[in-house]
């Protein structure tokens, strides 16, 4: 299994045959052990990394929002992080360590979205101590891929 | 006029330039090729050795250093290559810090070699042995390896090159353009007809570090009664993805070492002083990323001569390097027709076997140093190609 998620981590979005062939086993094996880890929820899905700010017109702002948060008795944060990661336009939400409780990224359409969205919902859950909100102004790398690479090989075409 | 001929140096004159050059030219005048042509890796320097190297910039460590290496990469080298490959050698005398493993090859050569000895060189290989060995008045006896030996050398050949002229044996193992590997006990039935001998060997071990399937690399010096008669080289080049630093060693008994470190100190006084810092840092906490990469060119490997082999061009299994050799001989092309016609027809570049020795016919030279996309379309184009000629047929 670990050399599966090696491979996945890697190479997203091969076929079962090719990540057999990579990794010298049958494609049987990969698909077993590719179900048990989607049911042990070890493997949850691939998805493709898009470069928002070429995309244009605006509609791809993120925001990452510091949320400081009242721990309920017996149930922690967990209560608060469940509801938040219900919003459709939470991509990510994490329990963290440090100065405050709960971080969150958020797309929307615009600042001005984002903005009233923390002010009017986020704020209003039930715990919810106080926000900070942070916008991203430019991406430069996102999930390990710099978004400004060269378009050409610098190594020429051939060299012994 | 000045007859420019009769003022160069004449063994030098008399090298013939290598046939593949028009083939060559022609594809860096491309720019729109699809190529699996490199000898280089795709990766770049890991970072931390990058930032530790312009560290030192930062603080004026700008100077020529010891011109064997700086003592502290030097003593790194020596337990970099004890942990990984049971090599014992002592900092001091018996190791040489080198622009690249290609300046240690030329320094060994040019150490050892007087007019008319032979040095037994396998092929195909990496194309600098031959013509230092010529430009030193020497005479490359080449020691053809077959695909049904896994284009290994075997003891037998080798005896049967031997004559009272041999000097030297070059082990290039893992190989370029091959990918083939030496294991112990092969080595063990070479060392057994050399130790009988005082032939010298020159084991260019630059892609140690890259050897797959659960195979580690040995090196022949590690072996019984061979370090006396061993110069290894090796370098940053292929292990670190260091290219570009041009930095190398190579390690040996005291006496070639000496006077290794004498011809380098004149022509070259010492590697450059940034890499030499920044191959410290590799060394010490490079092992990670050395790691990581010889995983994903496994990746690729098992996918590249699966590749192959689907699309009808039968591919030996390389066991090191970065490098398949598929044979193109189902084809009925020559190696240079095949590259030349695929160069032109699918704008995929790839390098002809004969670049490496005439027994490289039939065979193409493939790198595996780029993405597994980026092979994919090339495979594509290659099987185009080949429907197109069996159309043609
Ligand atoms: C077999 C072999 N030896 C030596 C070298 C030289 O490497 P460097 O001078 O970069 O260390 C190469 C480079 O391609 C090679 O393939």
């Amino acid at each position: 299994m670990e050399k599966i998620i090696k491979l996945l981590d890697a190479h997203p979005g091969l076929s079962l045959e090719d990540m057999a062939t990579m990794l010298g086993v049958s494609a049987e094996e990969i698909a077993k052990t590719l179900d048990r880890m989607r049911k042990e929820k070890i493997y949850m899905g691939e998805k493709a990394i898009i470069n928002w700010d070429l995309v244009g017109e605006g509609n791809h702002v993120c925001a990452f929002i510091d949320v400081q948060v009242q721990p309920k008795l017996g149930k922690g944060f967990d209560e608060v992080a469940n509801t938040m990661s219900q919003i459709p336009d939470v991509e990510c939400c994490y329990l963290m360590s440090g100065g405050y409780d709960i971080s969150i990224k958020m797309k929307g359409k615009s600042f001005q979205e984002i903005a009233l969205f923390v002010a009017r919902k986020l704020s209003a859950i039930e715990g919810v101590i106080s926000t900070t909100t942070h916008f991203v102004l430019k991406r430069y790398k996102d999930d390990g891929v710099i978004m400004d690479t060269p378009e050409k090989d610098d190594r020429g075409n051939i060299s012994l | 006029m000045i007859q420019y001929d009769s003022l160069l140096n004449q063994n030098l004159l008399h090298i013939k330039p290598s046939g593949i050059r028009k083939f060559f030219d022609l594809a860096e005048k491309m720019d729109d090729v699809i190529s699996l042509g490199v000898g280089e890796p795709d990766f770049l320097t890991p970072w931390h050795i990058r930032q530790e190297a312009v560290k030192t910039l930062d603080v004026g460590k700008t100077r020529y250093t010891a011109n064997a290496g700086l003592l502290a990469l030097r003593r790194e080298i020596s337990k970099y290559i004890e942990n990984n490959y049971h090599l014992h050698y002592d900092y001091e005398s018996e190791v040489l810090v080198t622009v690249g493993g290609s300046e240690g090859i030329d320094l060994f050569i040019r150490a050892v070699t007087n007019a008319g000895d032979e040095i037994i060189v396998p092929e195909p290989s990496f194309v600098c042995y031959n013509p230092i060995v010529s430009i030193c008045g020497g005479i490359p006896v080449p020691l053809v390896t077959k695909e049904e030996n896994n284009f290994k050398i075997t003891a037998q050949a080798l005896k049967a090159a031997i004559t009272p002229k041999t000097k030297a044996l070059i082990l290039p193992y893992p190989n370029n353009p091959t990918g083939a590997i030496l294991e112990r006990a092969e080595l063990e039935e070479i060392a057994a007809v050399l130790r009988e001998s005082d032939i010298l060997v020159i084991s260019d071990e630059i892609y140690a570090s890259l050897t797959y399937g659960g195979k580690t690399h040995v090196s022949i010096a590690s072996l019984e009664g061979m370090p006396e008669r061993c110069v290894v080289i090796n370098g940053f080049s292929k292990t670190f993805s260091m290219t570009g630093w041009r930095l190398g060693y190579a390690l040996g008994p005291k006496p070639i070492i000496e006077q290794m470190t004498k011809l380098h100190q004149f022509a070259i006084m010492s590697a450059p002083t940034t890499s030499q810092f920044g191959a410290i840092e590799a060394l010490k906490n490079g092992q990670e990323d050395t790691e990581k990469m010889k995983a994903e060119y496994d990746f690729r490997r098992r996918y590249i001569v699966k590749a192959f082999n689907d699309i009808g061009l039968h591919c030996f299994n390389p066991e090191g390097a970065f490098y398949c050799f598929p044979s193109i001989r189902s084809t009925g092309l020559s190696s240079d027709e095949f590259c030349e016609r695929l160069l032109k027809e699918k704008k995929v570049a790839v390098v002809p076997g004969t670049a490496f020795g005439a027994s490289g016919e039939g065979y193409i030279r493939v790198s595996y140093c780029y993405s597994v996309e980026h092979i994919k379309t090339a495979i594509g184009r290659i099987k185009e190609f080949l429907g197109e000629l069996k159309n043609e047929s």
